[in-house]
């Protein structure tokens, strides 16, 4: 089993492939191009325009030390630790729901589907730090074009690994277990969603999500689920597992929105990890050009 | 108890013992500055000094509300011991004095947790405060506790003790409230599924039961009324008028 893990790490996701990637990224996503090429007979995923980052990578000893992971701990400063011995081989995706081809995947299936891209993304947690991540993964579109999901799809609801003798936390009801979120449709198809397997050119770390992740640059931190076991496509809209503990404070769109504050945190400005002052919050995280058109016409103070 | 009987020493190092309590009192920021110039200060630095100055704050605020019924506990435990010293509230005086002391270390910590607030999470904008006060509660319940500790801070001195007489002790009354509001602070700041404040606010709770307990059940404060704390007499401002007769009685030994 570890040696699976292992295996990824020595011959997928080495810092060079990466570097290489990223230069192929750069050049035009010639990846995502070939394989919108290789479709199966479906409209292809988009390219979107993909923000280029020139923004300082935070520290990655900030970025793996300092994790809002419930499954280990609620004290950030905890979950690495915990985190260590959690086993993330062997492990299936299920696809299903919605969708005309449903597929459990072996993650080592899954993370080849495509070629994996590094990208530099901002992530702001709705806690008010940020910090700016070069994740490795491939864009959700992918996964779900070849599901093939029917008229009634209309969002998808993701569910983590529920595993409580090896995440100590799931052994309180902090929140209910298995942790579960949600997209709509359009915003899971959107190319700057990512599903996640590595970051800072390595397999992703167990306390950062191992072994895959969503990445949704534009929400708060606590939409992009955490060690994935199934992601379903379904009709209405799920019922995440923050909104069900708290339905105030956290909603289903969770878009970052520096107008719309929380009651503990401010959403006007943010601090970058490793930072002792704050900067200004920007609307969805700064990504608003890409996808502002999602939400055209909704009332985003309602919908928050 | 020979050792015990040394006890009786106590009161006459009072300096020394005040000067030590500062210090402990000050390691904290002490550790912060050292932590800062170290670059140690985590990862979310802002928020470790947010927090770590408002948690001292608290712990002291806390630790002032314990020296009265921490005196009839220990004037209790000493009559049990049958110890040579100790057996009188007032032999434990001594810790009202030190009372003061941890109040006012109490004010500059909140001080220093608004400071930081304001300059550093807010870049000193008065504006942007106000703003912050009406979004998030927890903020103006904090700035209330803050804005209450300033007239305590202000009249914890002898001269301010003589001037207001019987009311410096109504006005001081008020650091319940203080408490209460902080750990309500605590609380509505803490994110759902975590408990930090449990603690603070058990020990608060226990307090206030104490309190309440010692000034509203007739019989119990019959009790301990012969040796009732008179701060003004710990301070060594003289007492006011009605406190006279408490004087004119003081505890017979057994
Ligand atoms: C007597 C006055 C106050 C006391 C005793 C107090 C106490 C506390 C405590 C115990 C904490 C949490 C510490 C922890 O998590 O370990 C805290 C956090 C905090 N307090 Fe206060 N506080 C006071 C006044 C204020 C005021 C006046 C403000 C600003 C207007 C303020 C703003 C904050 C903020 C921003 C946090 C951090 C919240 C976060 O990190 O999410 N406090 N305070």
């Amino acid at each position: 089993m570890l040696r699976l893990g292992e295996k990824i790490s020595a011959a997928e996701i080495t810092p060079e492939a990466v570097y290489l990637e990223r230069r192929r990224f750069m050049l035009g996503g010639a990846a995502l191009a070939l394989s919108a090429l290789s479709g199966l007979g479906h409209a292809g995923c988009e390219h979107g325009n993909i923000p280029a980052s020139s923004e300082p990578l935070t520290d990655i000893d900030a970025a793996t030390h300092h994790n809002n992971y419930y499954e280990f701990s609620t004290d950030k400063k905890s979950v690495s630790r915990l985190a260590k011995d959690f086993n993330p081989r062997p492990w299936t995706v299920a696809v299903s729901g919605e969708v005309r081809k449903p597929k459990t995947y072996d993650i080592d299936e899954l993370t080849r589907l495509v070629h994996p891209e590094e990208r530099i993304y901002r992530l702001r947690c709705v806690e008010g730090w940020s910090m700016v991540v070069p994740w490795l993964g491939i864009p959700l579109c992918e996964v779900l074009r070849r599901a093939d999901p029917t008229g009634k799809a209309k969002f998808v609801e993701f569910v983590s690994i529920k595993k409580p003798e090896s995440m100590p936390g799931q052994r309180y009801a902090s929140l209910s277990w298995p942790y579960t979120e949600g997209l709509r449709i359009d915003e899971a198809m959107h190319p700057l969603t990512m599903l996640v397997f590595g970051m800072y050119g390595k397999p992703l770390p167990n306390q950062n999500g191992a072994p895959l992740r969503l990445v949704v640059p534009w929400k708060y931190g606590f939409k992009s689920i955490k060690a994935i076991a199934q992601i379903r496509l379904v009709e209405n809209q799920p019922l995440t597992s923050w909104s069900r503990s708290a339905p105030r404070e956290y909603g289903f769109y969770a878009n970052v929105n520096p107008a719309v504050a929380h009651p503990r945190w401010s959403q006007r400005r943010e601090t970058r990890l490793g930072e002792l002052s704050k900067r200004d919050t920007l609307p969805f995280n700064g990504y608003a050009e890409q996808v502002a058109p999602l939400y055209q016409g909704m009332d985003l103070v309602a919908n928050f | 108890m020979p050792t015990l009987s040394r006890l009786a020493v106590i009161p006459r190092h009072i300096g020394k013992i005040k000067v030590l309590v500062l210090l402990a009192a000050l390691s904290p920021v002490a550790g912060l500055g050292i932590d800062y110039y170290r670059d140690n200060l985590g990862f979310d630095p802002l928020d470790r000094i947010t927090r770590s100055s408002g948690l001292v704050s608290l712990v002291l605020l806390l630790a002032t509300l314990t020296i009265t019924p921490l005196r009839h506990l220990l004037t209790g435990l000493m009559t049990r011991i049958h110890a040579t010293h100790g057996k009188r509230l007032s032999d434990w005086n001594w810790l009202v004095k030190l009372r003061r002391t941890i109040g006012l270390l109490a004010f500059f910590y909140a001080a220093v947790h608004l400071l930081i607030y304001f300059w550093l999470d807010q870049g000193g904008s008065i504006e942007d405060v106000m703003l912050d006060l009406r979004e998030r509660a927890f903020l103006a319940v904090g700035m209330l506790a803050f804005v209450m500790l300033v007239p305590l801070a202000l009249t914890a001195n002898n001269y301010m003790m003589a001037r207001l007489g019987r009311n410096w002790r109504r006005l001081h009354r008020s650091v319940y409230l203080i408490a209460i509001l902080s750990v309500a602070h605590f609380w509505m700041l803490t994110k759902v599924g975590v408990f930090a404040p449990l603690p603070y606010m058990f020990i608060l709770t226990a307090l206030l039961g104490w309190r309440l307990w010692y000034s509203w059940i007739p019989h119990a404060r019959k009790m301990i009324d012969e040796g009732m704390e008179i701060p003004e007499r710990a301070a060594g401002v003289y007492p006011v008028a009605q406190h006279e007769n408490i004087n004119k009685n003081p505890r017979r030994e057994p």
